[in-house]
């Protein structure tokens, strides 16, 4: 679970405030999108998160991390239960396709019999089995974008955030990625994506919360959970709790 | 998961950084920036050979001043008529001296007989026209020059000693100069050794700004500093060993082929020049040792600093 709780954050080189006061809880298993302008605090949100910027005020939790007094030396353990995905994908170009994803099980000192087993069932499912030995500059961007995917997913992590995954994609192949995504949301991880593509966001049904000048200006549940809460009062009840 | 095991907080910890896969990383990274690694071993060979010259010269100095240590004989002569116990009493005060190693007995009549052999002059050139005029005396070696001084006082305090001859302003300006030039081959050592660290330091500074990309992935998938240290490590310790294999055989070339320009040197104060056979030991951890710290220590002094300074974010760009 991530929780926001009255946290606010502003940058000490240039005094602009990154996050006012935010309230929010995003509970294991869900598909949010955080949407905002340029500048209204979607990275610092995600910053917190990672553990890159810690908050003035309030209070954070990741998972187990209090995100306000996280120790420098937990932060590599923070990040293993976290599937990172940038927009511009940080492929190491020396590396294979198949060397970019088991780096991640590396990192951890996983035995390689483990990641060669691992690293074979991400790739499928992003779809990339034919591609194994193939580097980054023989890959499409959306290809390149799903090896980054792969890298996040092949640890097994309970969250994926990504910070404008489609940022450097065509409408096509945002889709396929947004949906890539939903698929390992289905399978059970906690899906939190960063995006300015409202277009895109309309084509899918889940949670939005708008930032706006380092506040949460709204927070829509997805249409799903609103019929669900509609039709079982008690969903919405336990909604509620877990939100407070 | 191998080798796993769990913070305090219950979640993944590597049990142990697998060595064998960050070594072939640093082995490869050392591959792939190597024109890096080429300037690097340059300037680092350059620079232990340096070192070692110093070395090479500091050796072959104390081996000068203890050549003229060995040939350092003072001349002890007694006062005349005194009797054969008197002289045995000198003799054994001489013996007790420290820094005194021999003591050789050279009577009255040995004496004027070597001196007339000396001055090439037949043995009984000047019978009848002088007497002997020379007293009995000890011939004494003393080693440890800088305590030529102590020495010589605690001789000429021995009881029916009547004089003493040596040589102490040569024995005192080999002592300084020995002073002398080991403390400024001491001091070029140490420069040269900040030197190479920082030449290391910069060359692997270089290598990780080129890597900044390679350094925010490690960092976002969970990398510990120790695991993105290690391959920077092996690489500085990889320069290092090449610079110092590569300083050995030079410095060997250069005694077998030029070290008559040693010995020439050196031959002009009467000593031998120390080969390196002799000074094997110390050339080795000259060379070798000496180029695999300098390559550990600048690369982690220098990764550490990067990795607090710039590189502690998965995000930045």
């Amino acid at each position: 679970m991530i929780e926001f709780k009255n946290a606010s954050m502003k940058y000490k080189t240039n005094g602009v405030v990154a996050l006012d006061n935010v309230n929010v809880t995003i509970n294991d298993g869900e598909f949010v999108f955080i949407v905002g302008a340029s500048g209204a605090g979607k990275s610092s949100f995600l910053n917190v998160i990672m553990g890159q910027e810690k908050i003035d005020s309030g209070y954070v939790r990741v998972g187990p991390y209090r995100m306000h007094n996280i120790k420098k030396r937990d932060l590599p353990y923070l990040r293993r239960m976290l599937g990172i995905v940038f927009q511009d994908f940080r492929l190491i170009p020396k590396m294979t396709v198949y060397d970019n994803v088991a780096f991640a099980l590396r990192v951890i000192g996983m035995s390689e019999k483990k990641i060669r087993r691992r690293v074979k069932y991400v790739l499928k499912l992003v779809d990339l089995t034919d591609k194994t030995d193939n580097f980054p500059n023989q890959l499409s961007t959306g290809e390149k974008q799903r090896v980054a995917i792969a890298r996040a997913l092949v640890n097994n992590p309970g969250v994926i955030i990504a910070d404008e995954p489609t940022g450097n994609l065509d409408p096509v192949l945002s889709g396929e990625i947004m949906s890539l995504f939903d698929k390992i949301n289905s399978l059970g991880a906690t899906v939190v994506v960063v995006t300015h593509d409202l277009e895109l966001v309309r084509q899918f049904d889940h949670r939005v919360v708008t930032i706006e000048s380092g506040k949460i200006v709204s927070d829509i549940p997805s249409r799903t959970a609103e019929l669900v809460s509609a039709i079982v009062p008690s969903a919405a009840n336990s909604q509620e709790e877990n939100d407070g | 998961m191998a080798n796993k095991t769990k913070n305090k907080k219950g979640h993944s910890k590597s049990g142990g950084i697998n060595t064998i896969y960050l070594t072939k990383m640093g082995m490869h990274n050392l591959v792939a920036n190597r024109s890096m690694s080429l300037s690097s071993i340059s300037v680092l060979t350059a620079c232990l050979l340096l070192i070692g010259v110093s070395f090479l010269l500091l050796f072959n100095i104390q081996n000068l001043v203890k050549d003229v240590e060995n040939q350092n004989v003072v001349v002890v002569f007694a006062k005349d008529n005194i009797s054969q116990e008197q002289l045995g009493k000198i003799e054994s005060d001489l013996k007790a001296i420290p820094d005194v190693t021999d003591v050789e007995f050279v009577s009255k009549a040995q004496g004027y007989k070597e001196q007339l052999a000396e001055l090439g002059v037949e043995e009984d050139a000047f019978d009848g026209i002088i007497n002997n005029p020379l007293p009995d005396s000890f011939r004494i070696s003393v080693t440890n020059i800088e305590q030529f001084g102590t020495t010589l006082a605690a001789i000429k305090n021995v009881e029916n000693v009547d004089t003493v001859r040596e040589s102490q302003e040569i024995v005192n300006q080999i002592s300084t100069l020995q002073v002398s030039i080991t403390a400024i081959c001491l001091i070029i050592v140490a420069v040269l050794v900040i030197v190479s660290l920082f030449i290391i330091a910069n060359t692997v500074r270089i290598t990780m700004v080129n890597r900044k990309i390679d350094i925010q992935v490690m960092k976002s998938v969970g990398a510990t500093n120790t695991f993105i240290c290690w391959p920077f490590m092996i690489e500085g310790i990889v320069i290092g060993l090449i610079s110092g294999l590569l300083s050995l055989g030079l410095t060997y070339v250069f005694l077998a082929t030029e070290g008559d320009v040693l010995n020439s040197l050196f031959g002009l104060f009467g000593s031998h020049t120390v080969s390196g056979i002799e000074v094997l030991p110390y050339l080795i951890f000259c060379y070798i040792i000496a180029g695999v710290l300098l390559g550990s220590v600048a690369s982690v002094v220098s990764i550490r600093k990067y990795l607090k300074k710039e590189g502690s974010e998965a995000n930045e760009i």
